[in-house]
């Protein structure tokens, strides 16, 4: 290193001679391992961070990699391999009939199945059914509290009334599960009304399904005449469908 | 034509590393102490180099004489270096960088005596006692005594003078920055350097029998 010494400024305190001496006395030089030392410390100081971190983090990614790598490849090989008997195919269910739609049970496959494809149209109209019956359900009870609060003798039945039975008759062509129950309700209150009643009221005769019921209960009561004039006036209203 | 204008332009716009940086180098200017630092806080290892290279053997000479061990100074001297690059963020070039450099020490070999009471002033440096080839026999002889004698009244100096002593003659410091590196008033330090100085001047002019 060098071995240039500072003059110190002249106080007027340190002769010559002492100075003179006291450098020929003190000559030593810095050992190089203490400049090595030190150069290597300033080095590294003077790295920036991140670069100083780099020297212990890119060792130790790369064996957090390799770990997860080798815990991976030991769980994959490791796990219990599913027989294909054990695997059951929804080959079967190509020929059986569409389920119910409250019976269907939720497609565990994320695969779509065509069949179930095909059928769920089918099986949205019949999930509309239940909220339907429900409601039908609703109003013939009411009904049917209706019906057995007031007794039922024939003279209290008055064309006012008609209206009523009118309602309930729609009613019960709309719960088509629960048609007879409520023809068995109505009944009674039907005969009771006696043969005064016309063939088929407007209420009967606004919609098919409530024209055909009409019909065949004519039928049923025996007032065949009256039946078949209503038939013949159905097949003309409804050409397109078969004559009855 | 078109050359001499692009040339213009280019001169005209090209800024000056001296105005970019504050402490930048100028040719043939040899940088200040504080200069260096600062380059070396914005990552400059060469700047560090020369700083380095500047004062280290008068550091490590200085501590070597306080301490008289050489192990001791050599612990010393690596750690006033290494609070030297710690400090080099908060460094702020307010006084000389000898000073700033020497009161470090200064402090280390403080706190050195204070965590080792059992300071040893075993005396383990020997001087450098190559004889000069031009000179007589009598006065080779007589001149390695006298350096042994001074080196010897060197030791025998109290703590405080051999350190104002050594500041003065290491690190080439005056009074006033002695003062601030020890901690003592102006006077303080003259009279101390004066007892110093007067101790050392008998030492060499002893006679050789006395010695």
């Amino acid at each position: 290193m060098t071995e240039d010494r500072i003059r110190p400024e002249s106080d007027g305190e340190v002769d010559s001679l002492v100075t003179q001496t006291y450098r020929e006395v003190a000559s030593e030089l810095t050992p190089e391992h203490l400049n090595r030392a030190v150069m290597k410390q300033a080095a590294d100081a003077a790295r920036p961070r991140y670069l100083r971190s780099v020297s212990w983090t890119r060792p130790m990614a790369w064996a957090a990699t390799i770990t997860l790598c080798v815990a991976l490849v030991l769980e994959v090989t490791n796990a219990p391999v599913p027989e294909t008997s054990d695997v059951v195919l929804p080959s079967g269910r190509l020929d059986a009939p569409a389920p119910a739609a409250s019976a269907a049970p939720a497609p565990k496959l994320n695969r779509p199945d065509p069949v179930k494809a095909e059928a769920l149209p089918e099986a949205m109209q019949d999930a509309e059914v239940p909220a339907e019956r429900k409601r039908t359900a609703k109003i013939s009870k009411d009904l049917r509290q209706q019906v057995a609060a007031k007794p039922a003798s024939a003279e209290e039945f008055s064309m006012k009334d008609d209206d009523m039975l009118g309602r309930a008759r729609e009613i019960a062509t709309l719960q088509t599960g629960d048609i007879r129950e409520s023809d068995q309700v109505l009944g009674a209150t039907t005969i009771a009304a006696g043969s005064a009643e016309p063939s088929c009221s407007e209420t009967d005769v606004a919609k098919p399904d409530s024209w055909l019921l009409c019909i065949q209960k004519l039928e049923d009561a025996g007032r065949m005449a009256e039946a078949d004039e209503q038939r013949a006036l159905y097949n003309a209203a409804y050409p397109e469908d078969e004559p009855l | 034509m078109a050359a001499a204008t692009h040339v213009m332009t280019h001169a005209e716009f090209r800024v000056p590393r001296a105005a970019a940086v504050p402490y930048a180098l100028k040719m043939d200017e040899t940088p200040e102490d504080s200069a260096l630092m600062l380059r070396y806080r914005d990552g400059d290892v060469a700047a560090f180099e020369l700083l380095y290279q500047r004062h280290n053997d008068a550091l490590y000479r200085y501590l070597l004489r306080l301490c008289h061990h050489r192990d001791t100074a050599e612990d010393i001297f690596q750690d006033v270096w290494g609070k030297i690059i710690k400090s080099r963020q908060n460094y702020r070039p307010t006084a000389k960088f000898s000073t700033f450099l020497y009161r470090v020490a200064h402090n280390c070999f403080i706190d050195h005596i204070r965590r080792n009471k059992r300071h040893s002033h075993t005396v383990d440096v020997e001087p450098d006692n190559q004889p000069d080839p031009g000179d007589q026999p009598e006065a080779l002889a007589e001149r390695s005594m006298a350096r042994r004698r001074l080196d010897a009244a060197l030791t025998e100096l109290p703590e405080e003078q051999r350190d104002v002593f050594l500041l003065h003659e290491e690190a080439g410091l005056n009074l006033d920055q002695i003062a601030s590196v020890t901690g003592a008033n102006r006077e303080t330090a003259k009279s101390r350097l004066r007892y110093a100085v007067k101790k050392l001047r008998v030492a060499i002019n002893e006679p050789a029998e006395t010695s």
